[in-house]
């Protein structure tokens, strides 16, 4: 089930919130357990019980772990919980990609190939792999106790805001509201416009640069002009973003809604004035997992030589590339942004500063935006090649007809996109995100457009099927 | 200091109230406490699906599930055209199958706009050869004393063209059907009349629009002078004086009315798009139809349609049938479908004193629909490769 959605909008919503705001406070979390296992049996009716499964391993292992005084009985759980976590995920995530790797190479010497099953990858593997990664070593580490039942586990884990498509939630961000939080309207009138604000920016904006991508991607890129191509990078570009920031918005508005605080996944990040910021800004909650579970685990900037700082950031960004799936353009992906992470310690930083914020936000973005071709041209880096190939031809296509609401929207992609470079646009995204209440008249305010962007997204999730033939009588 | 007031209860209602109104198309999908207004339009919606654990498990149900309840959840008709109008407002962007928005709210069919710009063009092979076909068939009938006729009409890109949306501007304006056409029917003296030409010289003098901006057709007033046009053919051809139209009043409208908003009618908007002038004549026949009048046949696509519903082909063409694209045939198919290919042709032309082909711009690539085809073949049996077969007469 996805949140822009019909079945999720009008009918699971709804009963959600009159149910979880209707139950006594000891049924509230039993309430989201019962709906977020209803929402995820909805899109994954086959692999909600290994997912129940596993998550049950995990919760045995972790309280023993907490239990033990054994330094090394503590290790060897955490191995065992960890293998299983990654394991699941190597097999349904990776198993694929790794067997029709090594099918070609044996292919190549002229042998017999491995006979293969491809297997369905479950939604949302990445999100709960990563976040019950977070409940074993953050208990581990005693950073923070475990939870006394598996309901709550099972709740942390599942909770169907940021089940799919996150943010990712840490343990220890999160710990303490699943046992006890507190709920008060302004923050429910915020999580719902909130939610509102991601659902339009993925319904109004991300699917409409989605459309437009897609013609161009879709295309024979033998036949594709310099222009058509800048016009199809661009939109995808809007998209991606649009599309992932409007979803953790809706994760945290309907977290808030529930009187949870989920961390913040994107801030700004097309006004960033480098690569390095970039990757503070943009998925902030895989960046800081990579950062706290690999990263400085690996001896992070404490280390011996530039060599071994550098091996570490390509290593964490190839492995930050993989994460996004299992395909050779993802880890090059993240092999592009590792080498500028690189570059910027260097020099790039430095020179990018001295060049001024206009001159560094519009390179960063280029950079963001090669990167991206390199990311949606799954599968076939030759496809990659003639891309880049197109967009620097410098060949003019004036009979290219794009979609009649592209530009306009573009434009206020665009604008939201940039507007916070400026101090005006930082001060009023901290005003919209950052506030726990608001004065009755901005209340107001917000709720008027809030309704207004729920009634015109609400419209096209409904109505975007419905294209009928004008002639009545066919 | 004075403590700020936190309006909590108000708040709060609010956020019922936001639950509530939530919860408002569920309800309406359940009980449909009230009457919604269908959408216009050839659609289909999708049905219940049924449980079963086979299709549970495989995400069928879900799928289709989704599917059934966005087409069926409350007020879905009024979402979708709440959805078409702010499109329609905002970006001129119609939802309808092939329907594009030009200039000044003018709303145009897409396969007229490509006809326009000869993106559609079927080739001068293919058109000569259609026109050999076309000429040998008239003869044929001719000696029959039948008169087949093409008309080639206007569509409306290519009567205001002006009105197409700027993006279509760079496409470059190739060779053209209705040229290709016109060049091949004059060279092999296929009988045709050009209404293309006619309504072009009409445009700077007629006192009122032959297209409205949002219909697909010639408009009431376009069809009134068809008509006439018409029937001065018919009674010259036939040396026949058959009934005409008498025009009794003309009422002005800036809303289009009958069907001269059917483009409108399908892109389902909130509003009415505020149309030109439009002119709606009054008639009636100057008498009624005897048996020795000439039975007209006509075989078209869409644009005969308001012709013949203002009764062209019951008063004036002695109930002559129409062959709507000649497959449907009109107005037996009203009681009991009827098809064009089941018919006796050769019986069925022999009827009628005059054929009428019409057919617009979008069309012109499939020129008759395969009645041409079906006529040379039973004429032409044998001789399909040569211009100077004899008829089967």
């Amino acid at each position: 089930m996805v949140f822009s959605s019909t079945l999720f909008l009008f009918y699971f919503l709804p009963l959600f919130l009159l149910v979880y705001h209707v139950v006594p406070k000891a049924l509230k979390n039993w309430t989201i357990f019962f709906f977020s296992i209803l929402f995820y049996t909805w899109g994954a009716p086959v692999f909600v019980f290994i997912l129940l499964g596993t998550s049950f391993m995990d919760f045995l292992f972790v309280r023993e772990i907490h239990r033990s005084q054994q330094a090394r009985k503590k290790k060897t759980l955490l191995i065992l919980s960890l293998t299983v976590n990654l394991g699941l995920l190597a097999y349904f995530k990776y198993s694929n990609f790794f067997i029709g790797n090594a099918n070609a190479i044996l292919e190549s010497f002229g042998l017999k190939e491995v006979s293969w099953t491809k297997v369905i990858m479950p939604i949302g593997i990445s999100f709960f792999t990563f976040e019950s990664i977070t409940y074993t070593v953050d208990v581990y580490r005693g950073k923070h106790a475990p939870l006394s039942n598996l309901k709550d586990y099972l709740l942390y884990l599942l909770a169907f805001p940021k089940l799919i498509a996150g943010p990712i939630v840490r343990f220890q961000e999160i710990a303490d509201e699943v046992i006890e939080r507190k709920e008060n309207i302004d923050e429910k009138l915020i999580g719902f416009y909130r939610f509102t604000l991601g659902l339009a920016k993925k319904v109004l904006i991300a699917n409409v640069m989605a459309e437009q991508a897609n013609v161009i991607f879709d295309s024979d890129f033998h036949q594709l002009s310099a222009s058509t191509a800048w016009i199809g990078i661009i939109a995808y570009t809007m998209q991606i973003y649009f599309d992932f920031s409007g979803y953790s918005d809706m994760a945290i508005g309907l977290g808030k809604i529930m009187g949870f605080h989920f961390p913040e996944n994107f801030n700004s990040p097309y006004s960033s004035k480098s690569i390095t910021e970039f990757w503070r800004r943009w998925h902030m909650t895989l960046g800081n997992f990579m950062r706290d579970y690999l990263y400085i685990p690996l001896g992070g900037n404490r280390v011996s030589s530039k060599s071994r700082l550098y091996f570490n950031l390509a290593l964490v960004f190839i492995l930050s590339g993989f994460w996004h799936g299992a395909s050779w353009n993802f880890v090059v992906w993240g092999a592009f942004h590792g080498t500028f992470l690189i570059l910027d310690r260097i020099f790039l930083v430095k020179l990018l500063n001295r060049l001024g914020s206009v001159v560094s936000i519009a390179f960063t973005f280029l950079v963001v935006m090669m990167g991206w071709v390199i990311f949606h041209i799954e599968d076939d880096l030759g496809q990659v090649g003639l891309y880049f190939q197109r967009l620097f031809d410098f060949s003019w296509d004036s009979t290219f007809i794009t979609l009649p609401n592209f530009w306009p929207l573009l434009a206020v992609a665009a604008f939201f996109s940039f507007f916070p470079a400026l101090r005006i646009g930082k001060n009023i995204q901290e005003f919209v995100y950052n506030r726990n209440a608001y004065s009755l008249s901005t209340n107001g305010l917000f709720l008027l457009v809030t309704v207004l962007l729920f009634i015109m997204s609400a419209s096209s999730v409904i109505s975007s099927g419905f294209n009928p033939f004008i002639y009545f009588r066919f | 200091m004075k403590q700020q007031p936190s309006y909590k209860r108000l708040k709060q209602l609010v956020f019922a109230g936001i639950i509530a109104v939530l919860f408002i198309p569920m309800i309406q999908h359940k009980f449909r406490f009230l009457e919604e207004k269908p959408l216009n339009g050839s659609f289909a919606l999708s049905t219940k699906p049924e449980w079963t654990k086979k299709s549970w498990f495989s995400g069928e149900y879900q799928e289709k599930q989704d599917k059934y309840l966005a087409e069926h959840t409350g007020f879905y008709p009024s979402w979708v055209r709440l959805y078409n109008q702010w499109n329609f407002s905002l970006f001129d962007v119609i939802h309808a199958n092939g329907v594009i928005a030009g200039k000044e709210h003018y709303l145009f069919e897409e396969n007229y706009i490509s006809a326009y710009y000869g993106m559609d063009f079927a080739g001068d092979k293919k058109i000569a050869e259609t026109s050999r076909q076309l000429k040998l068939v008239q003869d044929t009938l001719k000696k029959k004393g039948i008169d087949l006729v093409v008309i080639l009409a206007p569509g409306k890109a290519s009567y205001v063209p002006e009105f197409i949306p700027d993006k279509y501007a760079s496409s470059k304006k190739g060779k053209t059907n209705f040229e290709g056409y016109l060049k091949a029917f004059n060279k092999q003296a296929v009988a045709y009349i050009d209404m293309h030409t006619w309504f072009e010289s009409m445009k700077r003098t007629t006192k009122h629009p032959l297209f409205s901006k949002t219909g697909i057709h010639w408009t009431a007033y376009g069809q009134f002078l068809v008509a006439d046009s018409l029937v001065n053919y018919v009674s010259k051809s036939t040396k026949h004086e058959i009934p005409r139209l008498v025009l009794e009043k003309t009422e002005l409208s800036d809303i289009a009315l009958i069907d001269d908003g059917d483009i409108q009618k399908g892109a389902n908007l909130m509003f009415d798009i505020r149309d030109l002038k439009l002119a709606y004549p009054k008639f009636h026949p100057n008498r009624a139809p005897e048996k020795e009048d000439p039975k007209v046949m006509v075989v078209s696509d869409s644009f005969y349609w308001g012709l013949f519903n203002s009764n062209v082909s019951n008063w004036l063409f002695n109930n002559g049938e129409f062959w709507y694209y000649n497959e449907q045939i009109y107005p037996n198919s009203y009681t009991k479908e009827t098809w064009a290919k089941d018919q006796d042709l050769n019986k069925k032309l022999e009827e009628n004193k005059v054929v009428f082909i019409i057919c617009t711009d979008a069309n012109l690539p499939r020129l008759g629909f395969g009645f041409i085809e079906r006529a040379y073949e039973l004429y032409y049996p044998k001789n399909k490769g040569t211009a100077f077969a004899s008829p089967l007469i």
